[in-house]
């Protein structure tokens, strides 16, 4: 995809205690971030609805940080090459895990959420917009099965 | 002056010192440009394609965060891989150690000359770049050499970020942040090859770019109770590197490190001892 928003009506609830931010530190966990592609820069806007690929990265328009994919690059190899197995094909197969095999990415967030709450809000909405090259607009290249919010007291 | 100093392990012998590709005396940088143009020039198993086609294609034996994000040998796998290739080298042109690439200090500049430079000595520099070999370069549309398109130097990771990586306490954090935030942030400013896995080990750039990784990694066990991994990995194999997660803790044990600077002086005879 081009972009990632959090679904319409699913945001996310920050944890407030006396409506202060409970936590020391808190990150986006990515899970199962597709990487056989080109490389690129993920920009993270909180609550920025808007957000793409000229939106600045910066505070006052709800950039949170980045997420960095180091990509593959273009398939080198014969057919089948970059399908990535569900398993080891029988118990003797001790290879090592496919090199395409999604990965778990962590960004830590936790100023630009508390910025959120200082600004008045619970509620928390995400949007990633890939950037493969700066200049060239969002790339399709973000591929993730999940995000999380975690917040550690 | 970094001088060489004895190895804690064996004090017989002499620690190397990496050094920051800013700061290489041009003797130094001339070793290390004899040393590249050598290994570029072989075929065999100290070859510049032989290594760099273990890390992408066609070997692809490098490891990066796995699934889960922890049990991540991306560190200890990327050590053992500096040191093969400097091993390689050293055969060739023993006065050459791998140096490093200091991010922050580039954001006015961007790569660093010793790097960027199109010739050397008037003759095409080999830390510029390298031919591909032809089992890549066979695929339509393929340049014959390395290319880069670096973006603005402003964008390179800044001190302040390097130093927040480093005052993470757990090495699995810190490991990811790093690879994460720096490190893969770092392939894609580069561009060009530099930003693809098959192929971003062709691009000398790439040595320097993961010497500065290795040694952010021994400034952190500097100041950290823990050295890495679980003890768990350390029997672990560093694929295609025949080398253990516990061969590559202790940098002193592969006879280099990172100091910036050390001052010995001999005991004259009859001091030192009472």
């Amino acid at each position: 995809m081009d972009r990632y928003t959090t679904p319409p009506g699913e945001p996310f609830e920050i944890p407030l205690w006396d409506g202060q931010p409970e936590f020391y530190r808190a990150d986006l966990h990515f899970h199962r971030v597709e990487h056989r592609g080109d490389s690129y820069e993920g920009r993270i806007f909180f609550n920025a609805p808007d957000a793409g690929p000229e939106t600045p990265a910066e505070v006052g328009a709800g950039y949170a940080g980045s997420l960095y994919v180091f990509g593959h690059g273009p398939c080198f190899g014969d057919e089948g090459h970059c399908e990535v197995p569900a398993g080891p094909i029988h118990p003797f197969d001790y290879r090592p895990p496919h090199q395409l095999n999604p990965q778990l990415r962590v960004v830590i967030v936790t100023d630009a959420l508390r910025r959120v709450v200082e600004g008045g809000q619970s509620e928390l909405h995400v949007a990633v917009v890939p950037i493969v090259a700066p200049g060239e607009g969002a790339g399709d290249v973000l591929y993730f099965d999940e995000l999380s919010l975690v917040t550690y007291d | 002056m970094a001088t060489p100093h004895r190895s804690p392990i064996d004090p017989r012998k002499r620690i190397r010192h990496r050094k920051s590709i800013a700061k290489l005396r041009p003797d130094q940088l001339q070793a290390l440009r004899i040393g590249f143009r050598k290994i570029q020039r072989l075929r065999d198993t100290n070859g510049f394609w032989y290594w760099a086609g273990v890390h992408g294609s066609p070997r692809y034996q490098c490891h990066h965060s796995p699934e889960n994000g922890y049990d991540n040998l991306f560190l200890p796998w990327h050590r053992a891989y500096l040191y093969r290739l400097e091993l390689a080298l050293q055969t060739k042109e023993p006065r050459a150690t791998l140096p490093w690439w200091d991010w922050p200090s580039s954001q006015a500049t961007g790569i660093p000359p010793a790097f960027a430079a199109e010739t050397a000595g008037g003759e095409p520099n080999p830390l510029a770049g390298c031919a591909l070999p032809p089992l890549l370069t066979e695929r339509e549309g393929w340049p014959a050499h390395t290319w880069r398109q670096p973006r603005r130097p402003i964008e390179l990771p800044d001190a302040g970020l390097v130093r927040q990586i480093l005052e993470l306490s757990n090495f699995d954090d810190f490991s990811l942040q790093l690879e994460e935030q720096l490190h893969d942030r770092v392939h894609g400013w580069v561009g060009g090859t530099m930003k693809q896995i098959a192929v971003a080990a062709y691009d000398p750039l790439f040595w320097a770019h993961h010497t500065m990784v290795d040694r952010l990694w021994s400034l952190w066990q500097t100041t950290h109770s823990s050295r890495g991994p679980r003890p768990t990995l350390w029997r672990q194999v560093l694929r295609g590197l025949d080398m253990t997660v516990e061969d590559v803790l202790d940098t002193s044990a592969l006879g280099y490190e990172y100091a910036g600077s050390t001052a010995s002086r001999l005991v004259g005879a009859g001091e030192g001892r009472g």
